[in-house]
């Protein structure tokens, strides 16, 4: 599915790729500075907050099913 | 020896108020500034959220581990909320609240998570005195936006070309596309023709947009480390430049 943007919406959304990007290298770096800058940027945008957002939801349920790996391994042995 | 709490029983806890919300020095609702009233509200509402943020940088950032990091995540909930009714003054009631509160939570992992998980790293070397260093040790936003921007500016010049010319045609993605491989390849040159848009990557590669974004920031900080290596320092040993 390909997303039709406006010039203007192309340079927004490429701009909130940029941002999410530079958030999750931040926070695996531990970079406060960094993190805390993109979060300010979020409150005021609704897209960027859905889009960080989705990125904690996914790790939040990578973390879940590996947890449940680790116990079901448990389990087994 | 910590309690052993599963995810149902901390969502639970946090929804039911089990904790920051019941201690006895908490303000009552007629106390409470319009700031804390909308961040109090957000804390309950998304609670859940929150708690499985705060798990999941607990265990990433190596502050807990195993059957702690349930309790130590519930005790950073608590110091939360404290600090958000604290700090509440310095939150904009216009803005949205989600974002201020993963910014205090991220502070806390960060900064008293640090002491701990010091602690935790010593206690690995100890045992594997060859442990790697962190992949980004060396890194900062700095290295990321240029990166980034290399890619952006990549996908710049083939959208202004891309009907008479194929993408491998283009220096700037050439050089790009033969510092990795495999399917950090195959994302980038995705990315570039697409634009970094993560919805449309999703659509291409029929994953939620989220997936599809964690692949290409993953792809992006392997080009970082091979761009690192190879083009700002080409001396360097371990030279695996990927021929393509």
């Amino acid at each position: 599915m390909t997303h039709f943007y406006s010039p203007e919406e192309k340079t927004n959304q490429m701009a909130r790729e940029k941002n999410l990007f530079l958030y999750a290298s931040a926070l695996e770096r531990g970079d406060l500075e960094t993190t805390q800058s993109i979060l300010e940027r979020a409150q005021s945008d609704a897209k960027l907050e859905a889009m960080i957002r989705q990125m904690h939801e996914l790790e939040i349920a990578e973390e879940s099913a590996s947890e449940r790996d680790e116990m079901a391994a448990q389990v087994r042995n | 020896m910590p309690t052993v709490l599963n995810d149902n029983q901390i969502s639970e806890l946090a929804l039911k108020g089990s904790t920051p919300f019941a201690q006895s020095d908490a303000p009552s609702a007629d106390e409470l500034t319009d700031q804390q009233r909308i961040l109090r509200r957000t804390i309950e509402n998304e609670g859940e959220f929150l708690l499985g943020v705060l798990r999941s940088r607990v265990k990433k950032q190596n502050v807990a581990s195993g059957r702690e990091i349930g309790e130590v995540a519930l005790d950073f909930f608590t110091e939360l909320y404290i600090e958000a009714m604290k700090s509440a003054h310095k939150f904009n009631a216009e803005l949205s609240p989600l974002p201020y509160l993963l910014g205090i939570a991220h502070n806390l992992i960060l900064r008293k998570g640090h002491e701990r998980g010091q602690n935790a790293k010593r206690a690995v070397r100890e045992f594997f005195p060859a442990d790697l260093p962190h992949q980004n040790e060396d890194g900062d936003a700095a290295q990321d936006a240029e990166i980034f921007d290399r890619v952006a500016a990549a996908h710049s010049e083939y959208s202004l070309n891309s009907a008479t010319t194929p993408l491998e045609k283009f220096d700037a993605a050439r050089e790009i596309l033969n510092l990795v491989s495999g399917d950090d390849a195959q994302i980038l040159e995705l990315s570039i023709i697409h634009g970094l848009d993560g919805e449309t990557l999703a659509g291409v590669l029929g994953v939620q947009p989220a997936a599809a974004r964690k692949r290409f920031s993953r792809a992006l900080q392997r080009l970082r480390e091979a761009y690192s290596q190879h083009i700002l320092n080409p001396s360097a040993p371990e030279s695996g430049a990927v021929a393509r």
